[in-house]
């Protein structure tokens, strides 16, 4: 059967199971409550679902992959290291966010800081962020779209609108089920894919670069060096993708979905193991292409090695599955975040601003509508994507560590905070990262700008209750 | 929703099936025409060498023919290009002719699969396109059906908290009453069904209570009161007459109640004829005239000669019903007044009871029919409903108007005569 028809098949039948659980999810968001956080009543193996299944995207298969093809282990520690590291926070903070009743990040922020302002700014910091970061996971779905069904890249893009937004009118419960079907999807296909390169390296089950520089060494192929980087640089980068990741609303809002904080932090824990072995089996496909494949360092970029080496040289029956997973991953980090935008900018936007108070219903009507727009805006972003899918997300993230990080920690630990001390915070971590990001620095950009950012927010209550008595 | 995105999918397959074997057939005419100009081209190809150059010669030339596709076997059936064996599995032959003077056949083959894989290649946008146009329908039309049926899903949320809460029902109200459409009208309607649901239940059990309670303590009641109308006739005290007098009278009231109950739970036969109805004022007014005087409540009456279809009993309990609802409810102090008033237009015959007492805001007059809603200290709550029971069997209408401060007017209608038989006079 013709190799096209058969991945048609495949998009097919994945269209339709896709279509069936949204259908029935539709059922579950009728309230703020249910479209938001799931009315808090998760159990465990939902959360895990869709824990990792909003953790994996297109960075993460695609760009970290492809990253380990061009420049090996090391990128673990510029990536992977950062995000368990982040994650470790969240499991840490899980029980002080839980005990708070909000439906939001930015309500919490504003809750806490007892400020609208904040709650909407933040609000709105972050709906940016998404939709940015959500320009990665369309170009991701649309290298995936265009290898399978064999069209153009801007073609394949637009088919994003049929899954992304589906899934998320559904509310929360739509997206949860949605990343139990593309979780299970993945994890098949980074398996077989993992033990066909296994099986093409014989010999090697674990590898490492000392034994690809010797393999492909031996296939006549020389490679230089790549640059050292400094040790501060890779701490620093902790503050890009780590801090970001335990600033991040897509996360926290899963916690706040458990059913009660034991659920919550047994998600974390139990997401993290099966993420390590994950990135166990990414790390060794990367470093098996390469062996494998060494050519394609000339002429493929970081994001598009996976799929050109799966679809085009490895020959299997097993690629269409494989492109489909890797659409799985994108639309369930999609979806979450398009989701979040649609109920920030409804719920901590819309309804703050409106003078007049807005019902349930109206406030639903309007997520929807936020994520059509959202959806909308990051498609046409991702007409012309950036080129590295791994570094820009760095940078988004931080963003969020930089504006995010100390509203989000210091409203939750420090006791002596000020609604002026988080606004100060709040500018100063946007304006350093501006700064910062155009300077070249020895160390990664998010570093600076979150100490500023976080010395800010201590500094200004100082400030206040000195001034305070001194009246 | 389902004949609609049957019929969309419908469609779209057949467009995306027509696009592609209209794609399949006319490449396939293309291809045999190629076929075709291919070995004509040859042909005349042959029949130009062949008085220039030997056979042999010219099978040299043709033994490595360009065109894989193309097979050519001498006269003598020896193969000069291509197979030896002829093709099989997936090669079709799309053309061939012998009619060259040397004799050989020349042949042209097709590989299908490569063919058919070209026009997937060549139709991968239709494909892509019908079947992102098939999920579209299914995505629209599984939202637009669920905001369709979302109103419905509402009102049977309702219905399952009211089934969970049966005390507390009345509490509930479906928003979609505020709508125009059909669902606006199923709101409302079931909404009034609660309502009358209420009522009709209440009836039940007071229909079953009254026929016991009838039965057990009416016979007592009897009793008792004939033994102490005895007693109060041989009391020589003032006050054990007074007292004699007062127990007669509270087992007048709760024989009355028991009638009361009675009246209105138990469907008693209806004896609707035409009669004066202003004799019938006259005489409640005689009645009421006194005991307002002595509440000092003023008591005015307006009445026109008039007939009524309706049962003459029946009608005069409602009226003392009605008017005993306003001696409670006006000022006994001079400045209370109510007013009993008859007309008639010669199809209809209205008898309006109005009063200046303390009146009823919107929830009061809502509920008043209702049995036993009252807001009297010393009434039951069965007067207006009993109205309303006996109004409803004389094929009549009960209309009310009250405001808080303002007083209520109530007025019955009936029928001034019947329809199918000639009318009596009283």
């Amino acid at each position: 059967m013709n190799q096209v028809l058969i991945q048609l098949i495949y998009f097919v039948i994945y269209s339709v199971v896709f279509l069936v659980i949204g259908k029935l999810s539709f059922s579950e968001s009728d309230s703020l409550s249910k479209f938001f956080v799931g009315e808090r009543k998760n159990d465990e193996k939902r959360l895990f679902f869709t824990f990792v299944g909003t953790w994996v995207s297109a960075a993460t298969i695609l760009g970290f992959t492809g990253n380990v093809y061009h420049s090996g282990l090391s990128v673990i520690a510029s990536s992977v290291i950062p995000w368990f590291i982040g994650a470790g926070l969240l499991y840490l903070m899980t029980d002080r966010l839980y005990e708070n009743d909000v439906l939001s990040i930015p309500q919490l922020i504003g809750k806490k800081h007892h400020s609208k302002f904040l709650q909407t700014a933040s609000a709105i910091f972050m709906i940016c962020g998404y939709i940015f970061y959500l320009m990665i996971q369309i170009k991701g779905f649309g290298i995936a779209v265009s290898s399978l069904l064999n069209i153009n890249y801007k073609v394949a893009v637009f088919l994003v609108y049929l899954f992304i937004l589906y899934s998320s009118f559904g509310g929360f419960n739509s997206v949860t089920k949605s990343d139990c079907l593309n979780l299970i999807m993945l994890s098949v296909s980074i398996g077989v894919l993992y033990l066909v390169v296994v099986k093409n390296v014989p010999g090697h089950w674990f590898l490492t670069d000392q034994t690809v520089h010797e393999l492909i060494k031996s296939k006549g192929v020389f490679e230089n060096q790549t640059a050292e980087i400094g040790i501060f640089v890779y701490i620093s980068m902790f503050f890009g993708w780590g801090m970001g990741l335990a600033s991040n609303p897509q996360y926290m809002v899963r916690i706040l979905a458990a059913k009660d904080k034991k659920t919550a932090k047994h998600m974390i824990l139990h997401a993290l193991i099966f993420l390590c072995v994950l990135y166990f089996a990414l790390t060794q496909i990367g470093l098996g292409l390469r062996i494998l494949f060494p050519q394609l360092k000339n002429y493929c970029s970081a994001d598009d090695v996976f799929i050109y080496a799966v679809v085009n040289l490895m020959n299997t029956p097993f690629s269409g599955f494989f492109l489909i997973s890797v659409i799985g991953a994108c639309v369930s980090t999609a979806n979450s975040q398009l989701h979040l935008i649609g109920c920030m900018l409804s719920y901590d936007v819309a309804a703050q601003i409106i003078k007049k108070r807005l019902s349930e219903e109206q406030i639903l009507t309007l997520a929807r509508l936020f994520i059509f727009l959202g959806g909308t805006a990051a498609l046409l972003l991702s007409v012309n994507p950036p080129e590295d899918m791994l570094s820009f997300g760095a940078d988004i993230w931080g963003l969020f560590s930089a504006a995010l990080a100390p509203l989000i920690y210091g409203g939750l630990y420090w006791k002596r905070r000020s609604k002026a001390g988080a606004v100060g915070a709040f500018f100063t971590g946007l304006i350093c990262s501006a700064l910062f990001w155009k300077m070249e620095l020895q160390i990664y950009w998010a570093f600076p700008a979150t100490l500023c950012a976080a010395a800010v927010y201590v500094v200004i209550p100082m400030f206040e209750k000195k001034r305070g008595a001194e009246e | 929703m389902l004949p609609f995105i049957t019929v969309g999918i419908l469609v779209v397959c057949a467009f995306c099936a027509i696009s592609v074997y209209n794609g399949y057939t006319e490449k396939l005419k293309d291809r045999k025409e190629y076929a075709r100009t291919t070995i004509r081209g040859m042909e005349a190809d042959i029949y130009y060498l062949q008085g220039k150059l030997s056979e042999e010669e010219i099978r040299q030339k043709y033994k490595f023919y360009r065109d894989p596709a193309v097979r050519i076997m001498a006269a003598d059936g020896t193969v000069i290009t291509g197979d030896e064996e002829i093709p099989g599995g997936n090669m079709e032959l799309l053309y061939a002719d012998s009619g060259n003077s040397l004799g050989w056949r020349l042949e042209y083959w097709m590989d299908k699969k490569s063919f058919e894989s070209a026009i997937l290649e060549e139709q991968n946008y239709v494909i892509v396109g019908a079947v992102a146009s098939l999920l579209i329908i299914v995505q629209v039309s599984v939202f637009l059906a669920w905001s369709l049926t979302k109103p419905i899903r509402s009102m049977s949320a309702a219905c399952r908290k009211i089934d969970e809460n049966k005390d507390g029902f009345r509490e509930y109200s479906f928003r979609e009453t505020e709508r125009n459409d059909e669902i606006g009208q199923l709101a409302r309607t079931f909404e009034n069904l609660l309502k009358n649901l209420d009522n009709y239940t209440k009836m039940e059990y007071t229909s079953r209570m009254s026929s016991a309670l009838a039965h057990e303590i009416k016979n007592p009641l009897a009793g008792i009161r004939s033994g102490i109308q005895v007693l109060g006739g041989r009391a020589v005290k003032e006050n054990e007459k007074f007292l004699c007098d007062s127990m007669l009278h509270e087992i007048d009231r709760v024989t009355g109640l028991i009638n009361d109950l009675f009246t209105l739970s138990v469907k008693k036969e209806n004896h609707r004829h035409v009669f004066r109805a202003d004799v019938l004022l006259r005489e409640v007014s005689a009645i009421y005239d006194r005991e307002c005087e002595q509440q000092k409540v003023i008591f005015e009456t307006e009445c026109e000669t008039c007939e009524i279809f309706a049962d003459e009993n029946e009608t005069r309990q409602m009226l003392y019903n009605l008017l005993t609802n306003s001696m409670r409810a006006v000022k006994r102090d001079g400045t209370g007044k109510i007013r009993l008033s008859l007309s008639s237009d010669g199809e209809k015959t209205v008898f309006c009871v109005t009063d200046n007492g303390k009146g009823m805001n919107e929830e009061e007059l809502k509920r008043a029919r209702e049995p036993f809603y009252t807001k009297s200290i010393n009434g039951v709550g069965l007067g207006l409903a009993i109205v309303n029971r006996l109004i409803e069997q004389n094929h009549g209408k009960m209309e009310m108007e009250s405001a808080p401060g303002c007083g209520t007017t109530v007025r019955l209608i009936f029928e001034s005569r019947d329809e199918h038989e000639e009318g009596t006079d009283r």
